[in-house]
């Protein structure tokens, strides 16, 4: 648990963005979870702290395209939340758990393959 | 409802005291629909002092109907007499309350109280009332000058008021009395404007140490 890190995916863009992916053969890190939800929009404040307090040490969130969301914004929406968590975290000075959201269209998948090695990177598991 | 907002965390870690249990305790009422103190902030509280480098043993998170009444503490007697100090998420009404019932316990107030006023839209909440005392509703249209007239005129508006807006901040603050024009308008009642209010009667509002309201009827 302390070396992971947990991907949070639309079953829309973010879906789809990691089924090309994997069909374009790049694999995700080891000590990866994934975990999908209908939309970013179901993102939330506690979702979000608890699940970093278990011991996670970063979650990526992949939604739609901001003009794609199929729920209007929520993608805006969790895009918000996780700047106000993000806002909290540095605010407590919490240290050595990150949050990160970035947008993509179901043909990205090494777009979101740099992106997902990226963070992982910085959060520290390889 | 009572409004308020929580306090930046940064402070509230450094309020804390290095105890072995700290409670994080809720009020279900008017700061969960603020969305300043309910459950779930009690539990992204809880989350961030457990996460965040402080020397606390344990936290746990709880939160009751009302802070501001005494009847829903029975319920957590218990877990107060477990605990060190208490982080408390409810109005300041919510915070005394809660010393008084557990004297000698360290009670720290996680929230800032701002007003009593109403849930506009999304995250939006607007002043409505000061609690003054002496409601003059009726006669300003069910505005209340007191709470929207930047300067809480009694006889409005001054010569601050442009396109209904207030001269303190013409952008974002409406003039309380252009408001109160338009609605008695809308009453057929702008004879309201012509009739003199006399000032303020301030023995009812704050004055000479908390108000009290008692009612004989429902005494034991
Ligand atoms: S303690 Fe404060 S926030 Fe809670 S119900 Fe009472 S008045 Fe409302
Ligand atoms: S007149 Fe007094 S009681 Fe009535 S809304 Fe204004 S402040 Fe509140």
């Amino acid at each position: 648990m302390e070396e992971s890190l947990l991907i949070i995916y639309c079953s829309e863009g973010g879906r789809k963005a990691l089924q090309k992916m994997s069909s374009e053969g790049f694999r995700l890190p080891s000590g990866v979870c994934t975990f999908e939800l209908p939309c970013t929009g179901r993102i939330n404040d506690v979702m979000l702290m608890e699940t970093l307090q278990n011991g996670v040490r970063g979650i990526f969130v992949a939604g739609c395209r901001e003009e794609n969301c199929k729920y209007l914004d929520g993608n805006k929406r969790a895009l918000r939340r996780i700047k106000r968590i993000k806002k909290l975290l540095s605010d407590a000075g919490i240290e050595g758990k990150h949050i990160e959201m970035q947008t993509f269209g179901p043909d990205e998948g090494k777009r979101l393959y740099s992106a997902i090695n990226d963070f992982a990177g910085k959060v520290g598991v390889s | 409802m009572i409004v308020a907002e929580q306090k930046p965390i940064g402070e509230i870690l450094k309020k804390l005291p290095e105890v072995e249990k700290l409670l994080v305790l809720g009020c279900d009422t008017c700061v969960t629909v603020c969305l300043a103190g309910g459950e779930k902030e009690v539990k992204v509280m809880c989350s961030a002092i457990r996460m965040a480098d402080k020397k606390i043993g344990e936290v746990t998170g709880f939160s009751i109907e009302r802070q501001c009444d005494r009847e829903f503490f029975k319920e957590i007697e218990a877990v107060v007499k477990e605990s060190d100090a208490i982080l408390s998420l409810a109005c300041g009404a919510g915070v005394q309350m809660l010393s008084d019932y557990f004297e000698g316990k360290l009670v720290i107030p996680g929230l800032n109280t701002h007003f009593i006023g109403s849930n506009e839209g999304a995250g939006y909440w607007l002043e409505r009332c000061l609690g003054c005392g002496d409601c003059m509703l009726d006669i300003t249209g069910g505005i209340c000058p007191k709470t929207r007239c930047s300067k809480g005129l009694m006889n409005g508006p001054c010569g601050g008021s442009e396109n209904g807006m207030c001269e303190i901040d013409p952008l974002n603050t409406e003039c309380g009395w252009y408001l109160i024009y338009e609605r008695l308008k809308k009453l057929n009642m702008l004879q309201n404007m012509m009739t003199n209010q006399p000032p303020r009667d301030w023995s009812r509002a704050h004055d000479g140490g908390p108000r009290k309201l008692l009612r004989e009827d429902i005494q034991p």
